[in-house]
């Protein structure tokens, strides 16, 4: 293969690799303006009505002060969930007894809808931040550590028999076996609680806040302003994205297989 | 190597028999002793217990009766003096060929002869474990940088093998080491194990499909029955060392391989 011709071809794949979803997202604002065009702006705005809207947002410094409450709250409700998920995983991976003790505790407050029951978590806790970033947490916390556990679990016992024969101790075979063994599956876990994380923040602040993107879109629901709402909506997408994004992005630079 | 018959084994094997939680009877009483520095090869057909032996042998599987002894004291657990090379290989995929090898010395089991623990005369004469020096005398010269995911089986084989001995250890257990390569890599690495194995004195196990392998490495060839195992039998092979495949094609060679066919397969 001539060099030209290597040239054509890693050119003809990224630019199905990078043009084609820019495509699809075109797509999808060109056909929202034309349907647009036969509806007044309270039922749906046009793209270009929603930019400006945005830009207005923009200017008076709100849009940054909500988007920032909304990013802070599922960040930490992430991190906390995260931190417990992995604790408590580890703990039922490797312990039978902590198994049987908790897992069905676990898996039955699945059950309940925190999002349906998000008045009472602020009434228990109060308004603040705090009460906010729990329910992110609650959110967060069961599909992480059904992960934890999956990679744990799954961590080949011929590799595990490895690390008898040769004694290596439990903070070894942690470090050295389970963690990089189970670091794909602890990644997806974190990609499904980073977009759940926003979710969550989002519902809190749609139950009580004076802040956040899901204020601002109650805010839009209230005043009929539907480009605000789509204003909000749009950067709960980008943020759920971007969060989704650099998790994959870090899990790339850390897995080395 | 002269093995002298007074010495008390190293490894024993007293009458072990397991049987899996399925049902499955893998061993029946089997008893094997290894003398300090011996090399033993165990030949038997697919399935009759070989690596299940191997695992009870290195401390991970407890067998439901008998008992391994090792240096005199009851084995009930791995020991860092028992290396185990394991048949499918076992690597860590996320860590370089290099990095796989050094496993072992990096879980703090050196080959610090000094060691109380120690259990191989001649120790001034062993050299220092040097991951290079293994890469290249199992021909992966050049592959040190790879991951597993980019070897084929063979080469796969011979850096589970390149581990085993990196901690140059006083028991050493191989499971079909060249199970995957082909007839002239094969008899290179056989000869290079002959060659480390005579340097290091350690005792060792081998499993082996291979007859002529087993005759070319071993000072014992046990000869397994099919499942459960059971020992048929057992062929002392007294051929001078160092040895060369060249000795393949001497007649004492042809006694013995026929001597050993016929203990596997034995007339009705
Ligand atoms: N974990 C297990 N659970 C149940 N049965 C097992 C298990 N491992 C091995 N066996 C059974 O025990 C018997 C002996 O297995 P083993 O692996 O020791 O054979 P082997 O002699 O090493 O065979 P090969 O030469 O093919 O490697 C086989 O019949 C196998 O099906
Ligand atoms: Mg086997």
């Amino acid at each position: 293969m001539s060099a030209t011709e290597k040239l054509r071809v890693t050119n003809q794949i990224n630019l199905s690799k990078y043009a084609l979803p820019w495509l699809g997202v075109s797509g999808v604002f060109v056909v929202w303006h034309m349907i647009s065009l036969s509806y007044p702006p309270f039922i749906l705005p046009s793209p270009l009505l929603v930019a400006e809207r945005f830009i207005d947002r923009l200017q008076d410094g709100t849009w940054f002060f909500h988007t920032t409450a909304t990013f802070t709250e599922a960040l930490a409700g992430l991190g906390c969930g995260v931190i417990l998920a992995l604790l408590l995983g580890y703990a039922i991976a490797k312990l039978d007894w902590i198994d049987r003790l908790l897992s069905p505790i676990v898996v039955a407050s699945q059950g309940i809808p925190f999002i349906a029951v998000a008045p009472l978590i602020f009434i228990w806790f109060g308004n603040g931040m705090g009460a906010k970033i729990l329910l992110c947490t609650l959110i967060v916390f069961f599909p992480i550590l059904i992960n934890v556990v999956v990679g744990i679990r799954n961590v080949s016992p011929t590799l595990r028999d490895l690390f008898r024969v040769y004694h290596a101790s439990p903070w070894q075979s942690l470090t050295k076996l389970e963690i990089p063994a189970a670091l794909p599956t602890l990644i997806g876990g974190l990609r499904v609680g980073g977009t759940l994380s926003v979710i969550g923040a989002i519902a809190a602040e749609f139950t009580s806040a004076s802040r956040g993107l899901g204020f601002m879109i109650q805010q839009g629901n209230n005043l009929y302003d539907t480009a605000l709402v789509f204003v909000g909506v749009l950067t709960v997408i980008a943020l759920a994205l971007m969060l989704y994004i650099s998790i994959g992005w870090l899990g790339h630079k850390l897995i080395k297989i | 190597m002269t093995s002298h018959p007074q010495t008390p084994p190293i490894l024993s094997a007293e009458g072990i028999s397991v049987t899996y939680p399925n049902g499955t009877q893998a061993l029946r009483l089997f008893s094997l002793h290894a003398k300090r520095g011996e090399f033993i090869a165990i030949i038997g057909p697919s399935g009759c217990g070989k690596s299940t032996l191997l695992r009870v042998l290195a401390g991970l599987l407890s067998s439901n009766e008998g008992q391994v002894v090792f240096n005199g004291q009851r084995l009930r657990q791995p020991n860092p003096a028992i290396s185990l090379q394991f048949q499918d290989s076992a690597l860590l995929p996320w860590r370089t060929v290099e990095e796989n090898i050094r496993l072992p010395l990096e879980l703090g089991i050196t080959n610090d002869t000094t060691h109380p623990q120690s259990l191989i005369p001649n120790s001034q004469a062993r050299p220092t474990p040097n991951p290079q020096l293994l890469i290249s005398l199992v021909g992966l010269a050049g592959f040190e940088q790879a991951y597993p995911r980019e070897l084929s089986g063979g080469m796969a084989q011979r850096v589970a093998l390149a581990r085993a001995l990196i901690t140059q250890p006083p028991i050493l257990l191989l499971d079909e080491p060249f199970g995957a390569l082909d007839a002239l890599t094969r008899e290179r690495l056989t000869e290079a194990l002959e060659t480390i194995w005579r340097a290091l004195s350690m005792t060792t196990i081998l499993v082996t499909h291979s007859i002529q392998e087993a005759i070319f490495l071993a000072d014992r060839v046990v000869v397994c029955s099919p499942r459960p195992g059971h020992i048929m039998g057992e062929v002392a092979i007294r051929l001078p060392r160092p040895r060369h495949w060249a000795m393949s094609a001497t007649p004492e060679f042809g006694q013995l391989l026929q001597e050993i066919r016929a203990l596997l397969n034995p007339l009705p």
